[in-house]
Protein backbone atom coordinates (compact mmCIF):
# COMPACT_ATOMS: atom_id res chain seq x y z
CA UNK A 1 0.00 0.00 0.00
CA UNK A 2 2.67 2.45 0.58
CA UNK A 3 4.25 1.53 -2.72
CA UNK A 4 1.71 2.34 -4.34
CA UNK A 5 0.75 5.40 -2.17
CA UNK A 6 4.33 6.59 -3.01
CA UNK A 7 4.02 6.05 -6.34
CA UNK A 8 0.68 7.65 -6.71
CA UNK A 9 2.82 10.92 -4.97
CA UNK A 10 5.19 10.66 -7.54
CA UNK A 11 2.70 10.89 -10.93
CA UNK A 12 0.66 13.62 -9.36
CA UNK A 13 3.62 16.03 -8.46
CA UNK A 14 5.09 14.80 -11.67
CA UNK A 15 2.26 15.77 -13.41
CA UNK A 16 2.65 19.02 -12.07
CA UNK A 17 6.36 19.74 -13.43
CA UNK A 18 7.21 20.59 -16.98
CA UNK A 19 11.41 19.92 -17.61
CA UNK A 20 11.09 21.58 -21.32
CA UNK A 21 9.42 24.64 -21.98
CA UNK A 22 7.02 24.24 -24.08
CA UNK A 23 5.45 27.62 -24.71
CA UNK A 24 6.83 30.18 -26.78
CA UNK A 25 8.10 33.52 -25.38
CA UNK A 26 8.14 35.63 -28.55
CA UNK A 27 4.15 36.15 -28.90
CA UNK A 28 3.54 36.94 -32.75
CA UNK A 29 1.00 39.59 -34.10
CA UNK A 30 -1.02 37.56 -36.85
CA UNK A 31 -2.63 39.45 -39.63
CA UNK A 32 -4.90 38.55 -42.42
CA UNK A 33 -5.38 39.67 -46.05
CA UNK A 34 -8.72 40.28 -46.92
CA UNK A 35 -10.59 41.71 -49.82
CA UNK A 36 -13.43 44.44 -48.57
CA UNK A 37 -15.99 42.21 -50.43
CA UNK A 38 -18.18 41.17 -47.69
CA UNK A 39 -19.68 37.90 -47.72
CA UNK A 40 -21.91 37.14 -45.17
CA UNK A 41 -21.09 40.04 -42.78
CA UNK A 42 -17.05 39.52 -42.91
CA UNK A 43 -14.58 40.85 -45.56
CA UNK A 44 -13.66 37.76 -47.94
CA UNK A 45 -10.36 35.97 -47.42
CA UNK A 46 -7.76 37.31 -50.25
CA UNK A 47 -4.75 35.22 -51.46
CA UNK A 48 -1.58 38.07 -52.23
CA UNK A 49 0.40 36.39 -55.32
CA UNK A 50 3.95 36.99 -53.67
CA UNK A 51 4.94 38.92 -50.92
CA UNK A 52 8.14 40.62 -49.47
CA UNK A 53 8.33 41.96 -45.78
CA UNK A 54 10.39 43.74 -43.67
CA UNK A 55 10.59 45.52 -40.31
CA UNK A 56 11.22 49.58 -41.21
CA UNK A 57 14.97 50.14 -40.80
CA UNK A 58 15.80 46.31 -41.62
CA UNK A 59 15.61 46.38 -45.23
CA UNK A 60 18.76 43.32 -44.35
CA UNK A 61 16.46 41.45 -42.59
CA UNK A 62 13.39 39.94 -44.53
CA UNK A 63 10.25 38.74 -42.51
CA UNK A 64 9.12 37.23 -45.88
CA UNK A 65 11.26 37.09 -49.14
CA UNK A 66 8.99 37.32 -51.97
CA UNK A 67 7.00 34.22 -50.48
CA UNK A 68 4.33 33.15 -52.94
CA UNK A 69 0.50 32.25 -52.46
CA UNK A 70 0.01 34.46 -49.24
CA UNK A 71 -3.24 34.70 -46.73
CA UNK A 72 -1.71 35.59 -43.59
CA UNK A 73 1.66 36.20 -41.88
CA UNK A 74 2.98 36.13 -38.64
CA UNK A 75 5.37 39.36 -37.30
CA UNK A 76 7.92 40.35 -34.87
CA UNK A 77 6.30 43.09 -32.69
CA UNK A 78 9.32 45.44 -31.27
CA UNK A 79 9.28 44.27 -27.57
CA UNK A 80 11.64 47.42 -26.55
CA UNK A 81 9.45 50.39 -27.85
CA UNK A 82 5.45 50.58 -27.95
CA UNK A 83 5.81 51.12 -32.28
CA UNK A 84 6.32 49.02 -34.63
CA UNK A 85 6.48 49.27 -38.50
CA UNK A 86 6.13 46.97 -41.06
CA UNK A 87 7.43 47.50 -44.89
CA UNK A 88 4.80 45.26 -47.13
CA UNK A 89 6.35 44.94 -51.00
CA UNK A 90 3.38 43.66 -53.16
CA UNK A 91 3.27 42.12 -56.58
CA UNK A 92 4.61 44.94 -59.29
CA UNK A 93 6.66 46.25 -56.61
CA UNK A 94 3.14 48.21 -54.94
CA UNK A 95 4.77 48.82 -51.40
CA UNK A 96 2.98 50.14 -48.21
CA UNK A 97 4.36 50.83 -44.83
CA UNK A 98 2.03 49.66 -41.66
CA UNK A 99 2.63 51.25 -38.45
CA UNK A 100 1.44 49.86 -35.34
CA UNK A 101 1.01 51.16 -31.86
CA UNK A 102 0.66 49.10 -28.47
CA UNK A 103 1.54 48.61 -24.76
CA UNK A 104 3.75 46.14 -23.96
CA UNK A 105 3.35 43.60 -20.49
CA UNK A 106 6.10 41.25 -18.87
CA UNK A 107 4.10 38.22 -18.18
CA UNK A 108 4.99 35.01 -16.07
CA UNK A 109 5.19 31.84 -17.64
CA UNK A 110 6.32 29.50 -15.64
CA UNK A 111 9.71 28.40 -13.93
CA UNK A 112 11.07 26.73 -17.08
CA UNK A 113 9.96 28.98 -19.72
CA UNK A 114 10.75 32.32 -17.73
CA UNK A 115 8.68 35.29 -18.93
CA UNK A 116 6.72 36.23 -22.30
CA UNK A 117 6.19 39.93 -23.86
CA UNK A 118 2.07 40.42 -24.11
CA UNK A 119 0.95 43.26 -26.72
CA UNK A 120 -1.80 45.05 -26.08
CA UNK A 121 -2.29 46.80 -29.67
CA UNK A 122 -4.09 50.59 -29.60
CA UNK A 123 -3.83 51.76 -32.86
CA UNK A 124 -2.33 51.26 -36.21
CA UNK A 125 -1.85 53.00 -39.92
CA UNK A 126 -1.11 52.77 -43.15
CA UNK A 127 -0.13 54.29 -46.01
CA UNK A 128 -2.97 53.95 -49.15
CA UNK A 129 -0.86 52.44 -52.42
CA UNK A 130 -2.36 48.77 -51.73
CA UNK A 131 -3.75 48.38 -48.43
CA UNK A 132 -7.89 50.24 -48.03
CA UNK A 133 -8.27 49.38 -44.71
CA UNK A 134 -7.90 47.45 -41.61
CA UNK A 135 -9.74 45.50 -39.08
CA UNK A 136 -8.77 45.42 -34.97
CA UNK A 137 -10.34 41.85 -34.65
CA UNK A 138 -8.22 40.60 -31.22
CA UNK A 139 -6.29 43.37 -29.26
CA UNK A 140 -4.22 41.37 -26.68
CA UNK A 141 -1.00 39.65 -28.77
CA UNK A 142 -0.09 36.30 -26.60
CA UNK A 143 0.23 32.86 -27.21
CA UNK A 144 -3.28 32.22 -28.85
CA UNK A 145 -3.02 31.75 -32.23
CA UNK A 146 -6.34 34.22 -33.24
CA UNK A 147 -5.76 36.43 -35.93
CA UNK A 148 -5.58 40.24 -34.40
CA UNK A 149 -5.48 42.09 -37.48
CA UNK A 150 -7.35 42.12 -40.89
CA UNK A 151 -5.69 43.87 -43.62
CA UNK A 152 -8.03 45.09 -46.52
CA UNK A 153 -6.70 45.60 -49.85
CA UNK A 154 -7.59 47.48 -53.50
CA UNK A 155 -8.01 44.91 -55.81
CA UNK A 156 -5.54 43.88 -58.13
CA UNK A 157 -4.85 46.21 -60.95
CA UNK A 158 -5.53 42.54 -62.85
CA UNK A 159 -8.89 42.17 -61.62
CA UNK B 1 -32.97 -0.33 63.84
CA UNK B 2 -33.57 -3.59 61.90
CA UNK B 3 -35.46 -1.74 59.00
CA UNK B 4 -33.51 0.98 58.92
CA UNK B 5 -30.23 -1.14 58.20
CA UNK B 6 -31.53 -3.20 55.86
CA UNK B 7 -32.83 -0.35 53.96
CA UNK B 8 -29.05 0.79 53.91
CA UNK B 9 -27.36 -2.52 52.60
CA UNK B 10 -30.38 -2.17 49.65
CA UNK B 11 -28.99 1.33 49.00
CA UNK B 12 -25.29 0.13 48.92
CA UNK B 13 -26.61 -2.35 46.82
CA UNK B 14 -28.35 -0.02 44.66
CA UNK B 15 -25.06 2.34 44.91
CA UNK B 16 -22.57 -0.20 43.89
CA UNK B 17 -24.43 -1.56 41.09
CA UNK B 18 -25.14 1.59 39.54
CA UNK B 19 -21.50 2.06 39.97
CA UNK B 20 -20.43 -0.71 38.48
CA UNK B 21 -22.88 0.31 35.44
CA UNK B 22 -21.15 3.84 35.14
CA UNK B 23 -17.50 1.88 35.62
CA UNK B 24 -18.57 0.08 32.19
CA UNK B 25 -20.27 3.03 30.18
CA UNK B 26 -16.99 5.06 31.09
CA UNK B 27 -14.57 2.35 28.78
CA UNK B 28 -16.99 2.78 25.64
CA UNK B 29 -17.18 6.88 26.23
CA UNK B 30 -15.80 9.11 23.82
CA UNK B 31 -13.30 10.91 24.76
CA UNK B 32 -11.64 13.98 22.49
CA UNK B 33 -8.11 13.26 20.64
CA UNK B 34 -5.48 15.86 19.74
CA UNK B 35 -2.80 15.47 16.69
CA UNK B 36 -0.34 16.90 15.49
CA UNK B 37 0.98 16.06 11.80
CA UNK B 38 4.02 16.75 9.22
CA UNK B 39 2.82 17.37 5.76
CA UNK B 40 5.67 15.02 3.93
CA UNK B 41 4.18 16.05 0.24
CA UNK B 42 6.49 18.78 0.55
CA UNK B 43 9.84 17.13 0.97
CA UNK B 44 8.72 14.98 -2.21
CA UNK B 45 7.89 18.07 -4.67
CA UNK B 46 11.38 18.92 -3.76
CA UNK B 47 12.79 15.96 -5.34
CA UNK B 48 11.09 16.78 -8.42
CA UNK B 49 11.63 20.19 -8.59
CA UNK B 50 14.38 21.48 -6.59
CA UNK B 51 13.54 24.96 -6.81
CA UNK B 52 10.46 24.76 -4.51
CA UNK B 53 10.28 24.26 -0.70
CA UNK B 54 7.11 23.86 1.09
CA UNK B 55 6.54 22.61 4.63
CA UNK B 56 3.26 21.93 6.60
CA UNK B 57 2.05 20.84 9.40
CA UNK B 58 -1.31 20.00 11.15
CA UNK B 59 -3.35 20.17 13.99
CA UNK B 60 -6.82 17.88 14.80
CA UNK B 61 -9.02 18.17 17.49
CA UNK B 62 -11.51 15.23 17.60
CA UNK B 63 -13.93 17.41 19.49
CA UNK B 64 -16.50 14.48 19.14
CA UNK B 65 -17.11 11.56 17.77
CA UNK B 66 -15.94 11.46 13.76
CA UNK B 67 -15.81 15.05 14.00
CA UNK B 68 -12.58 16.38 13.26
CA UNK B 69 -11.71 20.01 14.12
CA UNK B 70 -8.44 20.68 11.55
CA UNK B 71 -5.93 23.68 11.44
CA UNK B 72 -2.97 23.78 8.90
CA UNK B 73 0.14 25.98 8.27
CA UNK B 74 2.67 26.00 6.53
CA UNK B 75 5.42 28.01 4.40
CA UNK B 76 6.48 28.08 1.04
CA UNK B 77 10.13 29.07 -0.40
CA UNK B 78 11.03 29.41 -4.53
CA UNK B 79 14.09 30.27 -5.60
CA UNK B 80 14.36 30.11 -9.83
CA UNK B 81 17.87 30.74 -11.38
CA UNK B 82 17.82 30.53 -15.29
CA UNK B 83 19.74 32.45 -18.22
CA UNK B 84 16.82 34.25 -18.48
CA UNK B 85 14.90 35.12 -15.55
CA UNK B 86 15.28 35.14 -11.61
CA UNK B 87 11.86 34.36 -10.32
CA UNK B 88 12.02 34.47 -6.00
CA UNK B 89 9.05 33.90 -3.57
CA UNK B 90 8.07 33.20 -0.02
CA UNK B 91 4.90 32.76 1.85
CA UNK B 92 2.50 30.87 4.14
CA UNK B 93 -0.60 29.63 4.31
CA UNK B 94 -3.24 28.82 6.78
CA UNK B 95 -5.93 26.26 6.42
CA UNK B 96 -9.13 25.50 8.65
CA UNK B 97 -11.92 23.20 8.39
CA UNK B 98 -13.66 19.96 9.53
CA UNK B 99 -12.54 16.39 8.52
CA UNK B 100 -15.64 14.09 8.95
CA UNK B 101 -14.16 10.50 9.61
CA UNK B 102 -16.48 7.41 7.78
CA UNK B 103 -15.19 4.63 10.16
CA UNK B 104 -18.06 4.88 12.87
CA UNK B 105 -18.99 1.16 13.90
CA UNK B 106 -15.78 0.34 15.91
CA UNK B 107 -14.76 3.42 18.59
CA UNK B 108 -12.09 1.50 19.27
CA UNK B 109 -10.40 0.98 16.07
CA UNK B 110 -7.33 2.67 17.01
CA UNK B 111 -7.95 6.06 15.52
CA UNK B 112 -8.11 4.72 12.29
CA UNK B 113 -9.97 6.96 9.59
CA UNK B 114 -11.11 6.62 6.31
CA UNK B 115 -12.43 10.39 5.66
CA UNK B 116 -13.72 13.26 3.91
CA UNK B 117 -12.01 17.15 4.73
CA UNK B 118 -13.41 20.05 3.81
CA UNK B 119 -11.03 23.34 4.44
CA UNK B 120 -11.08 27.38 3.73
CA UNK B 121 -7.64 28.38 2.98
CA UNK B 122 -5.73 31.50 3.50
CA UNK B 123 -2.42 32.01 1.22
CA UNK B 124 -0.05 34.89 1.25
CA UNK B 125 3.58 35.30 -0.21
CA UNK B 126 5.79 38.29 -1.57
CA UNK B 127 7.73 37.48 -4.46
CA UNK B 128 10.11 39.22 -7.43
CA UNK B 129 11.93 38.93 -10.48
CA UNK B 130 14.81 41.11 -9.91
CA UNK B 131 16.30 39.82 -13.63
CA UNK B 132 13.86 39.34 -16.88
CA UNK B 133 15.18 39.03 -19.97
CA UNK B 134 13.42 38.11 -23.11
CA UNK B 135 14.94 37.11 -26.01
CA UNK B 136 12.74 38.40 -29.54
CA UNK B 137 15.07 37.03 -32.16
CA UNK B 138 14.31 39.69 -34.97
CA UNK B 139 14.26 43.18 -33.13
CA UNK B 140 16.53 42.32 -29.91
CA UNK B 141 16.01 41.14 -26.07
CA UNK B 142 14.35 43.39 -23.77
CA UNK B 143 14.73 43.45 -20.40
CA UNK B 144 12.97 44.08 -17.34
CA UNK B 145 12.38 42.90 -14.04
CA UNK B 146 9.39 43.24 -11.28
CA UNK B 147 10.03 44.57 -7.84
CA UNK B 148 9.19 42.75 -4.93
CA UNK B 149 5.30 42.37 -4.40
CA UNK B 150 2.95 40.86 -2.09
CA UNK B 151 0.26 38.80 -3.61
CA UNK B 152 -3.21 37.01 -1.42
CA UNK B 153 -5.53 34.55 -2.29
CA UNK B 154 -7.98 32.47 -0.27
CA UNK B 155 -9.97 29.36 -1.51
CA UNK B 156 -12.28 26.73 -0.62
CA UNK B 157 -10.93 23.23 -0.65
CA UNK B 158 -12.67 19.30 -0.08
CA UNK B 159 -10.97 16.04 0.13
CA UNK B 160 -10.55 12.89 1.36
CA UNK B 161 -8.03 10.22 2.46
CA UNK B 162 -7.08 7.99 4.56
CA UNK B 163 -5.06 7.57 8.49
CA UNK B 164 -3.74 4.30 9.67
CA UNK B 165 -1.92 2.77 12.56
CA UNK B 166 1.81 2.36 12.22
CA UNK B 167 2.89 1.79 16.08
CA UNK B 168 2.55 3.00 19.21
CA UNK B 169 0.74 6.54 18.94
CA UNK B 170 2.58 7.26 14.93
CA UNK B 171 0.14 7.20 12.24
CA UNK B 172 0.48 8.06 8.71
CA UNK B 173 -2.16 8.91 6.28
CA UNK B 174 -2.94 10.50 2.65
CA UNK B 175 -5.23 13.44 1.91
CA UNK B 176 -6.24 14.40 -1.92
CA UNK B 177 -7.14 17.14 -2.46
CA UNK B 178 -9.01 19.58 -4.51
CA UNK B 179 -9.08 23.41 -4.39
CA UNK B 180 -11.01 25.95 -5.86
CA UNK B 181 -10.02 29.73 -6.05
CA UNK B 182 -12.52 31.76 -4.21
CA UNK B 183 -10.61 35.43 -4.82
CA UNK B 184 -6.88 37.09 -5.48
CA UNK B 185 -5.35 39.81 -4.31
CA UNK B 186 -2.42 40.65 -6.56
CA UNK B 187 0.35 43.04 -5.44
CA UNK B 188 1.39 43.82 -8.77
CA UNK B 189 1.19 42.47 -11.97
CA UNK B 190 3.10 39.60 -11.96
CA UNK B 191 1.37 36.12 -11.80
CA UNK B 192 2.98 34.03 -8.84
CA UNK B 193 4.49 30.82 -9.95
CA UNK B 194 3.14 28.88 -6.87
CA UNK B 195 0.22 30.02 -4.47
CA UNK B 196 1.37 29.44 -0.76
CA UNK B 197 -1.17 26.36 0.39
CA UNK B 198 -2.62 26.10 -2.91
CA UNK B 199 -0.37 24.69 -5.09
CA UNK B 200 0.42 25.50 -8.74
CA UNK B 201 -1.00 28.81 -9.82
CA UNK B 202 -2.71 27.36 -13.34
CA UNK B 203 -6.30 28.64 -13.17
CA UNK B 204 -8.98 28.79 -10.95
CA UNK B 205 -8.24 24.84 -9.67
CA UNK B 206 -5.26 22.93 -7.47
CA UNK B 207 -5.20 19.18 -7.12
CA UNK B 208 -2.70 18.00 -4.56
CA UNK B 209 -2.01 14.61 -2.86
CA UNK B 210 -0.68 15.75 1.05
CA UNK B 211 1.24 12.66 2.57
CA UNK B 212 1.17 13.08 6.30
CA UNK B 213 2.66 11.56 9.59
CA UNK B 214 1.00 12.08 12.67
CA UNK B 215 1.34 11.74 16.19
CA UNK B 216 -1.99 11.18 18.56
CA UNK B 217 -1.74 12.43 21.39
CA UNK B 218 -2.85 9.71 24.21
CA UNK B 219 -6.00 11.00 25.96
CA UNK B 220 -6.15 11.13 29.55
CA UNK B 221 -7.88 8.21 31.62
Amino acid sequence: MLLVLLAGLFCLAGCQNEEVCEETTANRLRMGFYTPVVTSGSPTPYTVDSLTMYGVGRPDSLIYNNRKSVRSVELPLNPTTNRTGFVLIFPENITDTLWIDYQTELNFISAECGFAVFFDIEQASHTNNRISFFQINQNLVTNSLEEHIKILLYPDSGL
Amino acid sequence: MKNISKYFFILILAFSFTAKAQQEADTLVFRPSLSLGYDVSGLVLNLLEPEVFMHGASLGYEWRPNWIAALEVGSMNIGVERETHNYEARGVFLRAGVSYNLLQDNPRMQGEEIFLSFRYGFGSLSHEAPRITVDEPYWGSVEGSFERAGYSAHWAEIGGGLKARLFWHIYMGWDLRLRLMLARNPGSEMNPYYISGFGRNKGNSAVMLHYSVYYKFPFRK
